[in-house]
């Protein structure tokens, strides 16, 4: 054994010790990236080359990195890809749920249910004082603004349609873009692993990727035949190892790029969300609304209308009245524009001339307790779409914190194995710098010894 | 377990906006008033307080219009019984000129009843607001008419009526035919049940010309025409009753499902205040917790 030897021992500490304090350096700085998993350099000895004499012991020739190791665990990022997909379906569904709630439960007093009270509520007063015509404009102006109800939430439900679809496009866009990203990160990391070395920054990228699609739409991730990452898409592969296959929407749906006529099956993440709204949420509160906007039409129609009422419906001019309301879906109702410019043409008597009668507007104010959508009245129907929304929202928001809480405790167990701890990567820095400084000592100590040899020699 | 750097800060920005998002809900509750601020706060309490919002609205509805049948009928009531006075004046005058002891001037008694007669025609074309009271539904328009010494009735059979939440229909008006007997436009009177004004002007004329037998008949006739007035009356005071019983009625159920109200979506101010108490605490509480736990740490120990 050579003091040579030893100097090049402690060479190779000094090496090692700075590769390690590097990787601490790395650390710190990434303690703050979202999706870096706290490295780790994992020293080893090195082999001595052959038989140190005179003793014969076999002694290992210094230290070296053997391998930079990342903190990585494959279940928690599974089990966090599901659960982003389940926060991404309901944070989505709770807000636009919200959304549909401010429309249909737009406050006190101004939804639709008490916008019927006022209406049936002023044919009452008209019934019983036919002749004022402060009740005739009374019941004008409260049917104008219960068709104005009507239609502003018929067009702010379809305006939240539209804006689905666009939100649908824009995160279908986004899926075929990470797509692609996930697919050159699969091949890069290929090539790196095949050449024997460890791609953690890839690695990283790929988890945070893989995670940002199943985020959209749910996807799930599985190991090929040949060990390649298959990113499942209800059945089919996204991406599978370095091929990333295309989504496009198609008449609002998701279908896959090179087969329009195969519709994509999405069953979490926003896209499953989106998907609901469209078209479950949404189409329903619209149905509903144009129920409640038809029934509404075609029941005071047929009262008010004197070729429908069989007693006869006429006009406080004495004419024969026509129809209350025009259009039968609650983007279309209105007041008939004859009424809108002249409240006299308002029908409350049954026959001609005689101010007196309010048989008419009874019988409309009656309306209002008669049962015609599904055993409910007009204003029940109503009152049930606020229960309905305020469930749906209700539910969401249940859902979201389920979903939420999941994935904090697994985000928390993520952040315990993977994350980056000053205080840990400060002992770390202490231990690598005595470390150094012993190494360097080592050297020291050796080149002394050398010196003394050679001085002697002299 | 590890506890690394950024799990601390997300944790710690986790609680405060969770306990954030309470405090201002707690607000929103205490300075509103109420609990139920969007339907998915409480739905099936949200569905009950529109039915009950509803309801109300309602009530409110059908305590007007009960106001409204009210006033016509306190304006019937009072114009009936001045009628039924003019009707019982006639009635004496025609007694007394039946009774042969009389010393009354035929004239006089007969200028009398004209003028009672004439009085009743007024009396018939009350109007109020606007409204004739006795014209059935052809209100517009006065609806009797003196032609060549004739009363005639332009006005209908129409009787006013509306439908008062659950209590069914109440009507609160008399046309005249009604009240006076008089036939409707175009209708042949009947001999057998003249009209007040008929009798009238038939016992003016038996006054003036002294038929006895005629002035007989007038006062049979008088006597059922004054049962029928009274009767009309006793109608219309029995419906008013039956509007204050009404109105006393609505009044009780607007305090009932206003408390109702109240106790599905008012905020329960105390529990409300003292929860806000407790988050503002753990607000404190946290931020404190979190502001020494910045300060500590080894870095800060090795220089």
């Amino acid at each position: 054994m050579s003091l040579f030897t030893t100097i090049n021992t402690a060479l190779s500490g000094l090496l090692a010790q700075q590769q390690a304090l590097e990787i601490t350096g790395n650390n710190v700085a990434n303690a703050q990236t979202p999706g870096y998993h706290r490295q780790q350099a994992v020293l080893s000895g090195s082999p001595a080359t052959a038989p140190v004499s005179p003793s014969a012991i076999l002694l290992s020739a210094g230290v070296n990195v053997a391998d930079i190791t990342a903190s990585r665990n494959a279940f928690l990022a599974r089990q966090s890809d599901g659960l982003s997909g389940q926060v991404g379906r309901w944070s989505l569904g709770q807000q636009s749920l919200t959304s549909i709630q401010s429309v249909i439960a737009p406050g006190s007093n101004l939804d639709l249910s008490s916008m019927l009270d006022n209406f049936f509520g002023a044919w009452q007063q008209l019934a019983a004082d036919p002749e004022t015509s402060a009740n005739r404009n009374a019941v004008q102006s409260a049917g104008e603004t219960l068709a104005n109800t009507l239609n502003n939430q018929a067009n702010q439900l379809s305006a939240l349609a539209q804006q689905t679809t666009a939100d649908l496009t824009t995160r279908v866009d986004k899926i075929n873009t990470l797509a692609d990203t996930l697919a050159q990160l699969n091949q890069q990391i290929a090539v790196a692993q095949a050449s024997g070395t460890t791609p953690n920054d890839l690695l990283d990228q790929q988890e945070t990727t893989r995670n940002a699609i199943a985020q959209l739409a749910g996807t799930t991730t599985l190991s090929g035949n040949s060990g390649e990452q298959i990113t499942n898409l209800g059945g089919r592969a996204l991406v599978e190892g370095a091929v990333a296959n295309h989504l496009s929407v198609a008449n609002g749906q998701v279908v896959w790029a090179d087969q329009p006529s195969q519709a994509a099956t999405i069953h979490s993440g926003e896209i499953a969300g989106i998907q609901e709204l469209q078209q479950t949420v949404i189409p329903g509160y619209q149905t509903q609304l144009d129920d409640i906007a038809r029934t509404l039409a075609n029941t005071v129609n047929a009262l008010h209308n004197n070729a429908n009422n069989a007693t006869g419906a006429y006009t406080a001019t004495g004419t024969a009245a026509g129809d209350f309301f025009t259009g039968t879906t609650a983007a279309s109702i209105a007041v008939d524009p004859g009424i809108v410019a002249d409240a006299g043409q308002i029908a409350a008597a049954k026959t001609a001339s005689t101010p007196g009668d309010g048989s008419v507007a009874n019988a409309i104010a009656q309306v209002a307790k008669q049962l015609l959508i599904g055993n409910q009245t007009l204003g029940q129907a109503a009152q049930g779409m606020l229960g309905q929304i305020g469930t749906a929202v209700q539910s969401a928001q249940t859902n979201l914190q389920a979903s939420q809480a999941l994935q904090t405790q697994v985000q928390t167990q993520q952040a315990s194995q993977s994350g980056v701890s000053i205080d840990e990567e400060m002992s770390n820095l202490l231990v690598y710098q005595h470390a150094y400084e012993a190494s360097a000592h080592v050297m020291s100590v050796a080149n002394d010894m050398l010196s003394t040899f050679l001085s002697d020699m002299h | 377990m590890r506890i690394p750097d950024n799990l601390l800060a997300q944790q710690f920005t986790a609680r405060i906006d969770s306990v954030t998002e309470k405090i201002a809900t707690d607000q929103l509750q205490i300075s509103s008033g109420i609990r139920i601020l969007q339907p998915s706060d409480d739905p099936s309490g949200a569905v009950q307080a529109a039915a009950l919002t509803s309801s109300l609205s309602q009530l409110g509805d059908q305590a007007q219009v009960v106001k409204q049948a009210q006033s016509w009928m306190s304006s019937e009531d009072a114009t009936l019984g001045q009628i039924y006075s003019q009707l019982q004046q006639a009635h004496t005058l025609a007694v007394s000129a039946a009774n042969p002891q009389s010393t009354d001037s035929s004239e006089a008694l007969a200028t009398q009843v004209d003028a009672i007669r004439n009085s009743l025609l007024q009396l018939a074309n009350t109007e109020v607001n606007g409204r004739y009271l006795f014209a059935g539904y052809k209100t517009d328009a006065a609806p009797f008419s003196d032609t060549g010494g004739t009363v005639n009735y332009t006005g209908d059979n129409g009787v006013k009526t509306v439908t008062v939440g659950d209590s069914g229909s109440i009507s609160f008006s008399h046309p005249g035919t009604a009240v006076f007997g008089t036939p409707l436009p175009g209708a042949a009177a009947d001999p057998a049940h003249p009209s007040v004004f008929a009798t009238l002007d038939t016992l003016s004329a038996a006054i003036r010309s002294g038929t006895t037998a005629t002035v007989q008949a007038s006062i049979d006739q008088l006597n059922t025409q004054l049962q029928n007035v009274n009767a009309v009356s006793a109608e219309t005071g029995t419906r008013e009753q039956q509007m204050t019983q009404l109105t006393d009625y609505i009044t009780q159920q607007q305090t009932v499902l206003t408390k109702t109200l109240s106790d599905t979506q008012s905020t329960d101010i105390a529990q409300v205040a003292i929860d806000l108490q407790q988050q503002q605490n753990i607000y404190q509480a946290t931020t404190y917790v979190t502001s020494l736990l910045g300060k500590e740490g080894l870095l800060q120990w090795l220089h």
